[in-house]
């Protein structure tokens, strides 16, 4: 590998995104190099900076639009508890017929509660 | 579970699934959007289509492309429709910053305006890779490009990133 191939991997070994292979390669050349190396120190300050300046979050409420023009909004949520096994329903007021999801703990076997 | 089966479950119509990829999916299409649009709002709206697009085509997914580029495709056409005005209500795109009390707000309005420094394809280079997790590859395929240009827009976005926000 040469330096020109390593400095255009070094920001994506930085974002975590290399494959394995491509990973073990850059490092075994960074091993013998030290200006990729301090190639390296910046990305992984970047990446670093980037993680910290608090990345954007969608507002909690931004599932309720989407879940109301595809799986229908929960109108009804039930959390039975372990007493009875676990179980725990969603009501959804889909905009076809009403539709009950969800999952029935028994005996540590997950059973779906298909449409009802 | 790996994002193909949750695919093909959202296919047959289970709402788990699909409630689960959007956990796994929403801010990341969010922050892509808003790297893009630079509004809330409207990336917002890029988040709401492009999981309604997910549902009504999960099972036209044929599985040859990744998860992720399939998705992140969808929300870049869908920004790119947003741009352009073609979608309903449409607004200008407003550059500002917010006035955001919360801690690490002073460094994310100094990276925001690093990232805003650098030509559009650079920063949706910059924005998919850190923030969305994708590889090289994957973002050449939504970004439409061979792999080499990804990555010489990567190298030249880092060394401006690294010049602006003197690390
Ligand atoms: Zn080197």
């Amino acid at each position: 590998m040469t330096c020109d191939e390593a400095r255009t991997h070094i920001p994506f070994y930085a974002a975590q995104t290399l494959s394995e292979d491509e990973g073990n390669a850059l490092v075994a050349h960074m091993a013998g190099c030290p200006p990729c190396q301090a190639e390296l120190v910046e990305a992984l300050k970047l990446a670093h900076v980037l993680r910290r300046a608090r990345a954007p979050r969608l507002p909690p409420g931004a599932w309720l639009p989407v879940a109301a023009r595809t799986v229908g909004l929960p109108v009804l949520a039930l959390n039975v508890g372990p007493a009875l096994g676990g179980v725990q329903i969603e009501v959804q007021a889909s905009p076809g017929r009403p539709r009950i999801t969800g999952n029935l703990a028994v005996l540590g076997q997950k059973i779906p509660i298909m449409g009802i | 579970m790996d994002d193909r089966k949750l695919v093909a479950e959202v296919a047959d119509g289970d709402a788990r699934a699909f409630r689960e990829l959007y956990n796994r999916y929403a801010d990341r299409v969010f922050r892509y959007a808003l790297s893009l649009l630079r509004d809330r709002h409207l990336a917002e709206e890029v988040v709401q289509e492009t999981m309604v697009a997910l549902w009504k085509g999960a099972g036209r997914f044929e599985g040859r492309s990744l998860v992720s580029t399939w998705i992140f495709g969808i929300a870049r056409h869908q920004a790119f429709r947003l741009l352009r005005g073609e979608a309903k209500g449409a607004r200008e795109p407003e550059v500002r910053d917010e006035p955001d009390p919360a801690p690490g707000a002073e460094l994310a309005v100094r990276v925001r305006r690093a990232l805003d420094k650098l030509p559009p394809e650079q920063r949706e280079v910059v924005v998919l890779a850190f923030y969305g997790g994708l590889s090289y590859a994957e973002i050449a395929q939504v970004q439409g490009v061979p792999e080499g240009t990804v990555k010489s827009r990567m190298f030249h976005a880092k060394k401006k990133l690294a010049e602006v926000l003197r690390l």
